[in-house]
C-alpha cells in the first residue's frame, strides 16, 4: 500500500500519470486512473426517455442513480453486442454543476500504465468529420497508440444537459 | 490561545432565533394582571442568553439593546411592574427588533439604529414609569443613549426576615462533598440573596491546595423562609464550617436593585467564582446600580437542563443516513429472495434469520423517517402573534385555537406548508370573521374564532384552517366569474364548482382589498404550493356559518407511495395520489378525434389516451389499447388516460434524485431502486401530461 503511494507521488513528481487502459474495436484509449471510481460487469439499465442515443440508461450504483454512456455510440463506432464480457468503467467527471458519477461501456478493460508527460504528443487536427476536442493527446506505450480522453470535456455536456434535442 | 469566536456564530444565530421563537410564543400566553412566574422566567432567560452571546462575540448593540429588554423583565420578575398590554406590545416589538438585529449582524448588514434606539427608549420610559399610572404623561428622567438605565426608587415588597449568614468552611468541605455554590444557589432561589465574598483566607499559588476550601462567604438573605428552612440548606455542611445565622430588621424601604452595567462586567470577571456581586443591600443609594446576577445564578443550570434532551444534527447527515438504510432495505429483500432458494437442515434457521433482519431493518428505516419528522407546531406558532395583531389592526375580536399541534411531518414539506398555511389563516381572519358589530347583528358572540387543526389520517397529515365567520358568498363569487367572463351567464355550477373558481388566478371577492389580502394573487399560489407538495385542498363553506379548508399533504417528500406499472421490459412508479382509476378499455370505446388523438368517455367527460409506450419511446408488449390497461391520472386539472402493458403491485418507494449523476427529465419527478436491486423511473404526472400535450400538438 505504501508502496503503491509512495510509487504514485514519484510518478507525479516525475509529471507522469497512471492511466486505465481500455479498448474499443481496435482502438485503445486511456483515462486518469484517479478518475475510476469502480469497474464492473455489464448488467441491463434503465431507459431514460428522451435521453441521447448514446445515454443507455441508468444503473443503481450502491444507492445511486448513475447514468451509463456507450462509448463506441458516442464515437460512432460500429454497435457490438452486449456479452458478459463487457464492462462498466464508473468515472468521475467534474462539471459546472459539481462532482459526476458516470458509467462507460467498453468492450475490455486492458492496463495499468504510467505515461510520462513527455511522452503524451498532441493529437493531430483531421478536419470537420473527425472531433478530437476530448481527446487530450496520444501517448506511445510499447508500440500501441493509446487515445488520453479528456472525460470532463466528454460527458460534460451530456449530464448537465446542454447540448441537447427538445423533449418532443 | 486565541479561538476563533466565528466559528460559533452560526450555532448562536440559530440558537438565538429559536430562543426568539419561544419568547415570543411565552409573550403571547401571558396573562396581563396575572402573569405566570414559570413564563416570565422563560422570557427572561431568552433575552439574558442572547445578551450574554453577543456580548461574548462582540455584537454590542445587540447587547445593549438586549440589556434594556433584560432590566424591564427583571421588573416584571421581580413582581416589582405590572404586565400591561402596553408592556407585551413592547417586549413583541423588541423580539421583532431582536431578530432584525440579529438578522443584520448575521448578514454583515448595518442595523436599522434609529428604529433600535426608539425601542429602547420606549422600553426604558416604561421602566421608569413603572407603579405609575399608565395616563399619567412622562416626566421622563431618561437619558435614552446610555445603556445603563435611570434608577428608579421603588417600594419593594416587604418580606418577613432578612437572615446575616456568616458561612466560613473549613477547608476539608470539599471532601465529604459539599459545594458551597450549591448552596448559595439555593439559597438564592429562597429569596433575595446578597453576598459578599471573604477571601482573606486564600493562600499564595503555591501553597494553594486545589482540594482544600479557602473561601468564606458573608450572606445576606431577604425572605419569608423561616429559619429552620435557611438552616436546612446547610444540613449536609454541618460539621465541616462554622455557620451563625442571625436575624436582623427588614429595612422598611429598599432601594429596588436595578440591573446595569455591572452584571456583564461581573460575568467576565474571572475571580468572582459565583458571579454575584459584592452588594450591600442595607445602604444601597439610590444611584448604585445593582447587579442582578443573583438571578442569573440559579436561571443558568435550569436554562441548561431543558436543553439535555436533544441534539442539533444537520439535515445533510440525517439524509446520509436516510440512504445508507435505504441500501440495506434494498441488500435484505435480496438477501430474502436467495433465502427462499436454500434448502437443507440450516435452511430454516437462515430464514428466521432473515425475518429477523427484515423486521429490524423496518424498524431503523421507520426510526430514521422519524427523526426528519417535526411537529407541526414548529409552522403553527407563527399564529398567535399574527392573528393578535392583525385582529388589532382590523379593529376585530378574534380568537385562534389551535388543535394537534404534535402531529409530526417531514421538515421538507413543512418548510413549504408555512406560506400558504398563513396565507389562509390571513384571509380567514381579514375576510372571515366579520366586524364584531355584524356578529352581534347575526345573533354570533362578538368574538370570532379561527382554527386550526392536524392530524393524521391514513399515511398522510390533514391540516384545516377554519374560522365561524361569513363563509363564502356563492352569488358574489359566480356574480364575480361572470364579470370577468369565467363562465357563461346562464351556466348553472355545483357548490364545489363554485368554490374551485376561488383558487383561480386573479379571482378576489373582496369588496375593498386591503394592505393585508384581498388583491386576487394568493388562493391560486396556495394551491400550487400544496400540489406541488403532492397534497390536496378542498372548501367547506356555509354562507353565514363559516369555511374550512382542508388540505391533505404526504407525510414526507423523502418516500411516495406508488402503484408499479410495465411497459414492455421496464417498470415504470406512478405516484398513488395522482390516479384516479385503472381500467381496461374494450374495442369500440375508443373514439378518434381528428384522425389522431384517441379519447374515451370517463365518468362525465372525453379523456384523451397517452401511449406512455410512445411517450418513453419503449417496445410494449402490446400497443392494442384492449390488450393493456388504461391508467386514468390526474395533474394540474387535467386528466388523461395513461396506457400500459400491466399494473405490477403498490408499494412504497424511497425517492431518489436524477440529477445529482445526470439531469432533469421531463416527465419524470425522479427515479427508485425495486427490491431487486433494478432502477425504476418514477413518472411526474403533470410533466408528462404536457410533455404528451406537446407531442399530440406537433
Amino acid at each position: 500500500m505504501t508502496n503503491q503511494v509512495a510509487a504514485q507521488i514519484d510518478a507525479a513528481a516525475a509529471g507522469s500519470n497512471q492511466m486505465l487502459t481500455f479498448t474499443l474495436g481496435e482502438e485503445t484509449y486511456g483515462v486518469d486512473i484517479l478518475r475510476v471510481q469502480e469497474i464492473r460487469g455489464w448488467q441491463p439499465v434503465t431507459r431514460i426517455p428522451q435521453a441521447p442515443s448514446h445515454v443507455l440508461g441508468v444503473l443503481n450504483l450502491r444507492g445511486s442513480i448513475v447514468p451509463i454512456v456507450d462509448l463506441r455510440m458516442r464515437f460512432n463506432l460500429q454497435h457490438a453486442e452486449y456479452t458478459p464480457l463487457t464492462v462498466i468503467i464508473v468515472l468521475t467527471v467534474q462539471s459546472a454543476t459539481g462532482r459526476r458519477d458516470f458509467g462507460v461501456v467498453v468492450d475490455g478493460v486492458s492496463d495499468v500504465i504510467d505515461v510520462a508527460a513527455s511522452d503524451v504528443k498532441p493529437a493531430p487536427e483531421f478536419g470537420a468529420h473527425v472531433s478530437t476536442e476530448f481527446i487530450e493527446g496520444l501517448a506511445s506505450v510499447s508500440g500501441r497508440m493509446v487515445m488520453l480522453l479528456d472525460i470532463d470535456q466528454l460527458i460534460g455536456a451530456d449530464v448537465t444537459g446542454v447540448a441537447l434535442s427538445p423533449a418532443a | 490561545m486565541a479561538i476563533d469566536l466565528a466559528q460559533f456564530h452560526d450555532a448562536f444565530f440559530e440558537e438565538s432565533f429559536e430562543a426568539l421563537d419561544s419568547m415570543e410564543a411565552a409573550l403571547l400566553k401571558l396573562n396581563l394582571g396575572a402573569p405566570e412566574p414559570e413564563l416570565i422566567g422563560t422570557i427572561f432567560r431568552v433575552a439574558h442568553s442572547i445578551k450574554g452571546g453577543s456580548a461574548t462575540f462582540g455584537f454590542s448593540e445587540v447587547a445593549s439593546f438586549t440589556h434594556t429588554c433584560e432590566t424591564l423583565l427583571d421588573e416584571l420578575r421581580g413582581n416589582r411592574m405590572q404586565v400591561t398590554r402596553h408592556v407585551t406590545d413592547l417586549l413583541l416589538k423588541s423580539v421583532d427588533v431582536m431578530r432584525e438585529m440579529l438578522r443584520s449582524v448575521q448578514r454583515k448588514e448595518p442595523i436599522d439604529a434609529q428604529r433600535v434606539a426608539d425601542l429602547q427608549f420606549d422600553l426604558e420610559l416604561a421602566i421608569a414609569q413603572k407603579n405609575q399610572p399608565a395616563a399619567a404623561p412622562a416626566p421622563a428622567p431618561v437619558v435614552a443613549a446610555a445603556p445603563a438605565p435611570a434608577a428608579v426608587e421603588a417600594a419593594k415588597p416587604r418580606v418577613a426576615h432578612r437572615w446575616r449568614i456568616s458561612f466560613r468552611p473549613y477547608p476539608q468541605l470539599f471532601v465529604h462533598g459539599n459545594d458551597p455554590l450549591r448552596m448559595i444557589r439555593e439559597l438564592s432561589e429562597i429569596g433575595e440573596l446578597s453576598v459578599k465574598l471573604d477571601g482573606n483566607a486564600l493562600p499564595s499559588l503555591e501553597a494553594l491546595e486545589p482540594e482544600s476550601c479557602y473561601l468564606a462567604w458573608d450572606l445576606t438573605l431577604d425572605t419569608d423562609a423561616a429559619r429552620e428552612v435557611v438552616n436546612g440548606v446547610f444540613d449536609w455542611a454541618e460539621g465541616d464550617c462554622d455557620l451563625q445565622i442571625t436575624e436582623e430588621e427588614v429595612p422598611v424601604q429598599a432601594a429596588a436593585p436595578v440591573a446595569a452595567t455591572a452584571a456583564p462586567a461581573s460575568e467576565a470577571k474571572p475571580s468572582n467564582v459565583v458571579n454575584i456581586a459584592d452588594a450591600k443591600p442595607a445602604e444601597a443609594p439610590k444611584e448604585a446600580p445593582h447587579p442582578a446576577a443573583a438571578a442569573a445564578v440559579h436561571e443558568g443550570p435550569k436554562a441548561g437542563a431543558t436543553d439535555g434532551g436533544s441534539i442539533r444534527v444537520s439535515t445533510e447527515k440525517i439524509d446520509e443516513l436516510m440512504n445508507t438504510v435505504g441500501e440495506l432495505v434494498i441488500t435484505q429483500s435480496m438477501l430474502t429472495q436467495l433465502g427462499s432458494k436454500f434448502t437443507g437442515h440450516a435452511a430454516e434457521q437462515l430464514r428466521s434469520g432473515l425475518a429477523t433482519l427484515e423486521r429490524n431493518v423496518r424498524e431503523l428505516q421507520e426510526s430514521v423517517m422519524r427523526v426528519r419528522m417535526l411537529p407541526i407546531s414548529f409552522v403553527f406558532s407563527r399564529f398567535p402573534r399574527m392573528v393578535r395583531d392583525l385582529s388589532g389592526r382590523l379593529g376585530k375580536h378574534v380568537e385562534l385555537k389551535m388543535t394537534g399541534d404534535q402531529t409530526e411531518l417531514d421538515k421538507t414539506v413543512m418548510e413549504k406548508i408555512g406560506d400558504p398555511l398563513v396565507h389562509l389563516v390571513r384571509n380567514s381572519v381579514d375576510h372571515g370573521i366579520e366586524m364584531p358589530d355584524v356578529r352581534s347583528a347575526a345573533g354570533k358572540p362578538q368574538t370570532g374564532t379561527v382554527f386550526l387543526n392536524a392530524y393524521h389520517k391514513g399515511g398522510a397529515i390533514t391540516v384545516e384552517v377554519g374560522d365561524d365567520g361569513g363563509g363564502l358568498n356563492k352569488d358574489r363569487i359566480l356574480k364575480k366569474a361572470r364579470e370577468r367572463n369565467l363562465i357563461g351567464p346562464n351556466e348553472t355550477l355545483s357548490d364545489d364548482q363554485i368554490y374551485e373558481l376561488i383558487f383561480m388566478a386573479g379571482f378576489s371577492t373582496a369588496e375593498q382589498t386591503t394592505d393585508i389580502s384581498g388583491r386576487g394573487v394568493g388562493m391560486d399560489v396556495v394551491r400550487r404550493n400544496i400540489k406541488e407538495l403532492g397534497g390536496t385542498i378542498e372548501v367547506r363553506s356555509e354562507y353565514g356559518k363559516g369555511s374550512r379548508f382542508i388540505i391533505t399533504l404526504p407525510l414526507t417528500l423523502a418516500i411516495v407511495d406508488g402503484q408499479s406499472v410495465a411497459v414492455g421490459t421496464e417498470t415504470y412508479i406512478v405516484p398513488l395520489i395522482t390516479i384516479i382509476e385503472s381500467l381496461q378499455l374494450k374495442q369500440g370505446m375508443v373514439n378518434r378525434v381528428a384522425g389522431s388523438g384517441e379519447v374515451f368517455w370517463f365518468r362525465d367527460g372525453y379523456v384523451p389516451v397517452v401511449r406512455l409506450h410512445e411517450v418513453f419511446g419503449v417496445e410494449p408488449r402490446t400497443t392494442q389499447l384492449h390488450e393493456g390497461l388504461i391508467m386514468v391520472v390526474e395533474g394540474e386539472g387535467r386528466k388523461v388516460g395513461l396506457f400500459v402493458d400491466d399494473l405490477l403491485g403498490q408499494q412504497q418507494v424511497v425517492i431518489k434524485s436524477l440529477e445529482t449523476n445526470f439531469r432533469r427529465v421531463d416527465g419524470v419527478s425522479g427515479a427508485t431502486i425495486l427490491g431487486d436491486g433494478a432502477v425504476a423511473l418514477i413518472l411526474d404526472v403533470p410533466g408528462l401530461i404536457r410533455v404528451a400535450t406537446q407531442r399530440l400538438a406537433a
